[in-house]
């Protein structure tokens, strides 16, 4: 990428007067990372003061640890990617310490093992966004061409781990899907990984074909259509998302796979009908699936209607209906509400405690954060100078989004409830991994 | 392209508000009515944090008080298994009854709390704290009268003649409300129905005890002076085709009026009854009360009177020897008993102290002192001797109640003291033995130990 970056972000600054402390650019990503351990360390303290009614300082040690990771990655990115996006990673960070707050309220057995995730996570970011730089190393470096040259590697690889899963996959609860692979005691999630392996994929196929996939080739009766092989995707991906949710029974992934899909697509052509074409066919598949397996129908029976079976089948969808109210506007305060009537809060409802503990407040501030994560990489792909960073940036950017719409809506009953998690939040290594990986890869898509 | 972006990045915002506003649906509009619902386990973890007020009887002994532990949560602990149907319980799960059901709101503490204290404590996370409550009831005299009727079924009512206010009130058997929540299927199985409160809501034949309404009401009509000598040879007389018998007969031919009630000579008081007829003998006892339900602070019961009027003569004379259709309840006859001693005024009930007075004129001064005289008598040489307390004057009446069914006969004693002729009485009272026999033996030594005891209470 040579030349001058037209695209590149412009921080408009108003004239003002000199004396008044203003936030340059410069520093406005220190400020923001500042304010999310701040808030980080209050909620611990906050805890410690409504569970044991003290100040426990030594109680506070994820706070210190991720504010001290949160610094690290914060001047990395700064000594080598300049001019990154400054709102991400302190957006991100907020959502990680906040779940690390819930964590340590709603399952403290699980804090230690959620905080090294997060630093994990945090070091994936940074491996993604400094290692897929053009400059990085050697002039011979490929970047982000890496992931683009090989791109049926990489989906084949996820896909060959996703098999392993099929066969000897397990659940660490003991009971339910079994999407984990386990390794001395470590348990992980290909899924997760492979959703960025297919968004990875899908920009760099879609950004190939885009010419072809946006000729017409031949009509149908009245439909036109793109030549069949370029067409294939659609099926193909169709087909994924039905093995995934036959297979796998998971239902949140094989939603996210697919709409990810139709929105990267609609992107790329600008074709409505092949959304609608794409919504059509998993319309057919969900009903296939509410009419073959009793795990959809249950989903969407209870979201259908709960109030029936409040004490049974729908114990849980009730329950986090109840701690919304529970929190009310202000919420109840850290550690001072009953969000522990929710069954596996700390995983899929963390979204629900936060609305107990935190209120309104709290809740809006969460969907406020991920809508800012939208943005910020939606822009990111606005400004993008080669189709595939656009397309790139765009599908994570979805891919962020839609999860987290997906999750709260669910806990909302907006929606019938897939058991996704909510990124950065929720308890659980591999989405936490992801989710940071998933930044990192919006930095090397900056360019 | 970005033009496909700008739309898709607008679709997901605009996905991000919907779940804002729904936010707002299920945090806000809808909250009230999510939160009332039955499986809200919060209403009951709340529940279980608040920290009710104590209740104390009129000198001050605890009845009732909460412990909280070091979680936040309260139990309601009762200083005995003898106060439970004077007090009532309170359980989580079987809810709250008596006094702990009436006055709910001050002992949880929402009767003087504003709305913006409640949210601020709400806030807070503050635990709510309830009012202390002070009962009329004296803790001495109702832990005896349960020790004395202890073993056996029936009831106590012991009032202040004078206020209505209640000082001991015994249905035994009895539950202990500390093990409500262990023993309630048992309680609701036995057999003695001991979750069943005798003194308020138990009716039984009243048996001679409605003697006095029948001389009152004759007294009130002019249908009878205290010099009337009733003829009464034999203790047994023809009325209305069937034969009436006294039961307490003194052994004199010739009795007058007070005589006659002091013995409950049932031939007297089926003439009297018979010269009342149904109608007036049926006011008289509405305006004795027996026709509603004491408005006490926990349910009590309305008596009942003959259904249908007029009354055969045989009907009638059943009825003024207590032995007809009419049923009362032991709070009933008690209040009956102060409205004599009272000279005439029928007291409203209260368990609680300093409560506002209510009294209601049913009979003139006069009558009343008649019927008191013919009280005095009756323990001072008729067969209610066994009521009477060494160094004061006793009132009373005996009863013995047929239960029906060939069973044990029910045992009454209404009465009340000081009742000297100068003296204001005190204490007025009521005791019915369930199956206990004669009046005399199984009621009234209980009605005079308790009396001795209220007497000697300063």
């Amino acid at each position: 990428m040579a030349g001058k970056r037209t695209g590149q972000l412009d921080y408009h600054q108003p004239p003002r007067p000199p004396n008044l402390p203003a936030v340059q650019p410069s520093n406005l990503e220190p400020t923001l990372l500042a304010l999310a351990t701040g808030f980080t360390a209050v909620g611990f303290i906050l805890l410690g003061l409504a569970m044991q009614g003290r100040v426990n300082l030594a109680a506070t040690w994820p706070a210190l640890a991720w504010a001290a990771g949160l610094a690290g990655a914060g001047l990395a990115l700064r000594r080598w990617r300049p001019g990154h996006d400054p709102l991400l990673l302190p957006a991100a960070g907020l959502l990680t310490g906040m779940g690390l707050v819930m964590v340590a309220r709603l399952a403290p057995r699980f804090l230690a093992r959620q905080t090294i995730w997060s630093l994990l996570g945090l070091g994936t970011m940074l491996a993604a966004a400094l290692g897929l730089r053009e400059q990085a190393g050697r002039a011979t470096w490929p970047g982000l061409r890496l992931l683009r040259r090989y791109r049926y590697t990489w989906l084949i690889g996820g896909l060959a781990v996703l098999a392993l899963t099929l066969a000897f996959g397990v659940n660490p609860a003991g009971t339910g899907a079994r999407l984990w692979l386990g390794l001395g005691g470590f348990y992980f999630q290909p899924s997760e990984p492979l959703k960025l392996l297919m968004v990875v994929f899908l920009a760099s196929y879609l950004a190939e074909k885009r010419p072809l996939l946006t000729g017409t080739a031949y009509q149908v009766g009245r439909l036109r259509l793109p030549p069949l092989p370029y067409l294939g995707p659609v099926l193909l991906m169709w087909g994924f998302s039905l093995l995934l949710l036959i297979w796998q029974r998971d239902l949140g992934a094989a939603w996210l796979f697919f709409a990810v899909f139709l929105l990267m697509l609609y992107v790329t052509t600008g074709q409505l009908r092949y959304v609608l074409l794409g919504l059509g066919l998993f319309g057919l598949g969900a009903l296939i699936g509410y009419r073959l397996f009793d795990h959809v129908r249950l989903r969407v029976d209870i979201w259908w209607s709960p109030w029936a079976e409040a004490s049974g089948r729908a114990f849980q969808i009730v329950q986090s209906l109840l701690a919304f109210a529970a929190g009310g506007v202000l919420g109840q305060g850290i550690g001072q509400g009953g969000p522990t009537f929710i069954p596996v809060v700390h995983s899929d409802f963390v979204f629900s405690a936060i609305g107990e503990e935190l209120g309104l407040l709290g809740t809006l501030g969460v969907t406020a954060l991920f809508a800012l994560l939208v943005t910020c990489a939606g822009r990111i792909s606005l400004a993008a100078q080669t189709p595939f960073r656009q397309l790139l940036a765009f599908g994570l950017a979805a891919m962020l989004g839609l999860q987290a719409l997906t999750i709260m809506a669910g806990s909302l009953k907006l929606v019938p409830l897939t058991g996704v998690t909510l990124p950065f939040v929720s308890y659980g290594g591999s989405s936490l991994v992801t989710s940071f990986a998933l930044v990192g890869l919006l930095f090397a898509a900056e360019g | 392209m970005q033009a496909n972006i700008y739309r898709a990045l607008n679709l997901m915002l605009a996905l991000f508000l919907l779940v804002a506003l729904w936010l707002g649906y299920w945090g806000v509009a809808r909250a009230p009515k999510l939160l009332a619902r039955e499986d809200n386990p919060r209403r009951v973890e709340a529940e279980r944090r608040v920290q009710r007020g104590r209740v104390l009887d009129r000198h001050g002994t605890l009845l009732a008080w909460s412990e909280v532990d070091d979680d936040g949560y309260a139990e309601r602990h009762y200083a005995g298994d003898w106060l439970a149907h004077a007090i009532g319980y309170y359980s989580l799960r079987h809810g709250v009854g008596g006094i702990e059901a009436a006055l709910d709101q001050e002992l949880r503490g929402q009767a003087e709390r504003s709305a913006w204290e409640a949210w601020r404590n709400g806030l807070l996370h503050r635990p709510q704290v309830g009012q202390d409550v002070t009962l009329a009831l004296d803790a001495k005299l109702q832990q005896a009268a349960s020790q004395a009727l202890a073993g056996r079924t029936g009831a106590v009512v012991l009032l202040d003649a004078q206020t209505g206010e209640v000082l001991a009130l015994v249905s035994q058997p009895t539950f202990d409300p500390n093990r409500l929540d262990a023993d309630w299927e048992a309680l609701r199985e036995a057999p003695g129905r001991p979750l069943f409160n005798r003194a308020t809501q138990g009716l039984y034949p009243p048996g001679a005890t409605f003697n006095l309404v029948v001389v009152a009401a004759a007294l009130e009509e002019g249908l009878t002076t205290p010099d009337e000598v009733f003829q009464d040879k034999h203790g047994r007389a023809d009325v209305g085709g069937t034969a009436v018998r006294c039961a307490n007969h003194p052994g004199l031919v010739a009795l007058d009026l007070l005589q006659a009630a002091a013995y409950g000579c049932n031939v007297a008081f089926a003439r009297l009854s018979l010269r009342l007829g149904s109608y007036r003998l049926t006011d008289y006892a509405k305006t004795f009360g027996i026709d509603r339900a004491p408005g006490l602070e926990m349910p009590t019961v309305t008596g009942q009177l003959a259904g249908t009027l007029p009354l055969s003569s045989k009907m009638l004379a059943l009825t003024g020897s207590g032995q007809g259709e009419t049923l009362v309840s032991p709070l009933q006859m008690a209040l009956i008993a102060a409205a004599v001693a009272a000279d005439g005024q029928l007291p409203s009930p209260t368990l609680l102290l300093n409560h506002a007075r209510f009294a209601r004129p049913v009979i003139s001064p006069e009558s009343g002192r008649l019927v008191r005289q013919a009280m005095v008598l009756a323990v001072a040489e008729g067969p209610a001797r066994q009521a009477s307390v060494a160094g004061t004057t006793v009132a009373g009446k005996v009863g013995t109640a047929e239960g029906g069914g060939g069973l044990v006969p029910h045992a009454w004693f209404v009465g009340f003291a000081p009742a000297g002729p100068s003296e204001t009485p005190r204490f007025s009272i009521a005791v019915v033995v369930e199956h206990g026999g004669r009046g005399n033996r199984a009621a009234a030594p209980i009605a005079a130990q308790l009396l001795a005891l209220a007497l000697d209470t300063p």
